[in-house]
């Protein structure tokens, strides 16, 4: 059972573990302390929504699955952070992409006990807790299929994507939660896990502090609820940093919430002869990686490009102008693909306190500005190649090319903040490993706190985060367990 | 910090950026405050997050973001969209309605400033208000395209979450039934 905060009043709670925040990796450190033995108790700031109340509507589900209604942005505006909260986290809302960390990336970290090597018994006991395959041919929606078609005719790297999804219907809602119960992420397989294992997990309980005496965390209090105890960290990149802001934990390294990574993208869309109906479906299920050069030595190839659809609100945002001239785009729905391509970013951003509230600073940096035309260059040449007759791009003033001999035009445009709108969904990196946190996960600088979420990568992962923060968790979970004497 | 990242001034939020923002924002609110003429339609309910006059400036931008492109589009009509759209506004954050009513005053009287004309963004014509919002979306300021994107999503939320327009777009729309009520 999921308690919520507001019926168990004021009152004082005791446990050998708290865990704040539910998602991929709080669910996961939940689960793995709990199957010790370890009393958890697990507080989730967003509410618990069971499959039934999974409406499909945009109107409905944005404010109840997303910070601020789906609207949170940096603080110039200029990225859409779209991150989630209720009880699993962003893994209510994800596309169940389940892809490990490039192995570059992860011996880029240079941390001890995080190289590929090391990680690949935790990415095995995570793929088998969550089912994970590879997507069947046959569940390849006409969107994904056209970027497969264009990386054929390009001759361009790309492959079938894996996921987390069992009794799939296709229905392509899964951004807005799943209606027929199909994922199998953090609050469909690990909280139960977790509360049959004796932990005790409380919906709607937004953590004001993490409470240290002494040089120790020994708790945290969410409004009138506090609890005693140890303290994981799991709130994600944007959350875990604000928290940790404002409770004012020492910050030995200098680091804190200042190295977050966002992997943000910029849509393209292509119009069709052929119907595409990019709304039926598994939305994701194909991926571009010819852009994408994890290793850093090709630093213009830092575009990850997989296809983009959404619902109609989602689609409209997409969508460069406004009034008559945008709702005849609008209109070309049923035969418009789109792709995005998302920056394996090494720009830096910052996570601070305004008030109650994130501050969200990220100003995208030349090369990565760069890197992001030549994305979107990318991204459409992919879209001609697979047969668009037209490429819709969303700078401020739109962009239309009729054929490939323009492709140019992108990458002659300046970026400046807002031109082109970004979206981003991976925040990550803001108590990172080696600097805010040691191999373990552990705090440094305070006692009896560690840190299980994508804050904890110190880069960039260029591609899905969500089984490498699972693995992360459950990696942190065996040294916190060992910590906490289990 | 990247080496190569441009300014990272300290933006808090679209109205609170720069002297530019703030002499606009001073200078719109002095203006405003002795301009009446918002009336609600009678039997119009009251917002609830939003002032009258607020509620009427979002409802004129609404007009044009998602003017219908032919007859059979769904008129916008702009106040039933502004009215649900104070309603959604109502559950957010108090920093966040704090700013779209800034946004909201910055386009009715601060428009005017940019394009040398005294005429209130809701009193304008249908072609000056788009180029108005034109203006707003290619600006050299950051805080005009940031309140432009702010102001679009609103209209195309109000909009395109109607069950209305999904035949306009061929869309079947959900495959469950709606909620009678979002659980709070």
């Amino acid at each position: 059972m999921i308690e919520r905060a507001r019926d168990l009043g004021a009152t004082t709670l005791s446990a050998d573990l708290c865990v704040i925040g539910s998602g991929a990796g709080g669910a996961m450190v939940a689960c793995e302390a709990a199957r010790t033995g370890l009393k958890v108790l697990v507080l989730e700031e967003g509410p618990n929504i069971p499959t039934a109340q999974m409406s499909q509507r945009e109107d409905e589900m944005l404010p109840r699955l997303f910070f601020d209604g789906g609207g949170r942005t940096t603080s110039d505006g200029a990225v859409s952070v779209l991150h989630g909260r209720g009880i699993g986290g962003s893994t209510i809302h994800n596309t169940n992409l389940c892809k490990r960390a490039p192995d570059a990336v992860l011996d880029g970290w240079r941390i001890a006990g995080w190289s590929a090597k090391d990680l690949v018994p935790h990415y095995d006991a995570v793929e088998a807790m969550l089912s994970v395959s590879v997507i069947e041919e046959s569940r390849i929606n006409r969107n994904n299929a056209l970027l497969r078609r264009g990386c054929e005719q390009l001759g361009w790297r790309g492959a079938v994507m894996q996921h987390n999804r069992k009794g799939c219907v296709g229905s392509g809602f899964c951004e807005l939660g799943c209606a027929f119960d199909a994922k199998q992420n953090a609050a469909k397989v690990l909280i139960p896990d977790a509360i049959a294992h004796g932990a005790r997990v409380i919906s709607e309980a937004r953590v004001d502090e993490i409470l240290v005496e002494a040089g120790r965390v020994v708790g945290a209090r969410a409004g009138a609820i506090t609890v005693r105890a140890p303290v994981c960290l799991a709130g994600s990149a944007i959350g875990s940093a604000l928290l940790a802001r404002k409770s004012r934990l020492p910050d030995p390294s200098g680091k804190l919430g200042r190295t977050l990574h966002l992997h943000p993208g910029a849509a393209v869309a292509g119009v069709f002869d052929e119907p595409v109906e990019a709304w039926s479906g598994i939305p994701q299920s194909y991926e571009c990686t010819e852009w994408l050069d994890p290793t850093g030595r090709a630093p213009e190839r830092r575009a990850w490009i997989i296809p983009a659809f959404a619902h109609p609100v989602g689609l409209a945002a997409m969508l460069p102008g406004f009034g008559a001239a945008h709702m005849k785009m609008m209109r070309l729905y049923p035969r418009l693909a789109v792709f995005v391509a998302m920056l394996h970013d090494e720009t830096e951003g910052e996570v601070s306190v305004d008030g109650e509230r994130p501050k969200i600073r990220y100003a995208l940096g030349d090369a990565d500005a760069r890197g992001l035309h030549l994305g979107m260059r990318a991204t459409a040449e992919l879209l001609f190649a697979a047969g668009a007759k037209r490429v819709i791009v969303p700078f401020s003033q739109p962009l239309e090319l009729s054929d490939r001999s323009e492709l140019d035009r992108i990458t002659a445009h300046r970026y400046r903040p807002l031109d082109p709108l970004l979206a981003a969904v991976h925040p990550m990196g803001t108590l990172a490993l080696g600097a805010v946190t040691d191999e373990t996960g552990r705090y440094r600088g305070v006692d009896g706190l560690w840190v299980a979420d994508g804050s904890l990568f110190p880069s960039s992962i260029g591609g899905p985060p969500q089984l490498t923060i699972y693995a992360a968790a459950h990696k942190v979970a065996g040294h916190l367990v060992g910590a906490l004497g289990r | 910090m990247s080496r190569d990242t441009p300014t990272m001034k300290g933006r808090r939020s679209f109205l609170r950026v720069g002297l530019w923002g703030s002499a606009l924002l001073g200078a719109s609110a002095i203006v405003g405050r002795h301009l009446s003429g918002y009336s609600l339609p009678p039997g119009t309910a009251s917002p609830r997050t939003l002032s009258v006059k607020e509620l009427l400036v979002l409802a004129s931008a609404i007009e044009r973001l998602v003017a219908p492109d032919g007859p059979d589009a769904p008129v916008p009509s702009g106040l039933a969209i502004a009215s649900w759209l104070d309603g959604y506004l109502a559950a957010l954050d108090q920093p966040l309605k704090r700013d779209l009513r800034g946004l909201l005053q910055l386009l009715e009287h601060g428009s005017s400033l940019f394009r040398l004309r005294a005429t209130r963004f809701s009193h304008m014509s249908p072609a000056d208000q788009d180029a108005t919002l034109t203006d707003w979306s290619t600006s050299a300021l950051a805080v005009r395209r940031q309140g432009f994107q702010a102001l679009r999503s609103l209209a195309f939320l109000g909009y395109y979450r109607d069950d209305h327009t999904f035949a306009l777009l061929g869309y079947p729309g959900p495959m469950v039934p709606p909620m009678r009520t979002v659980p709070t």
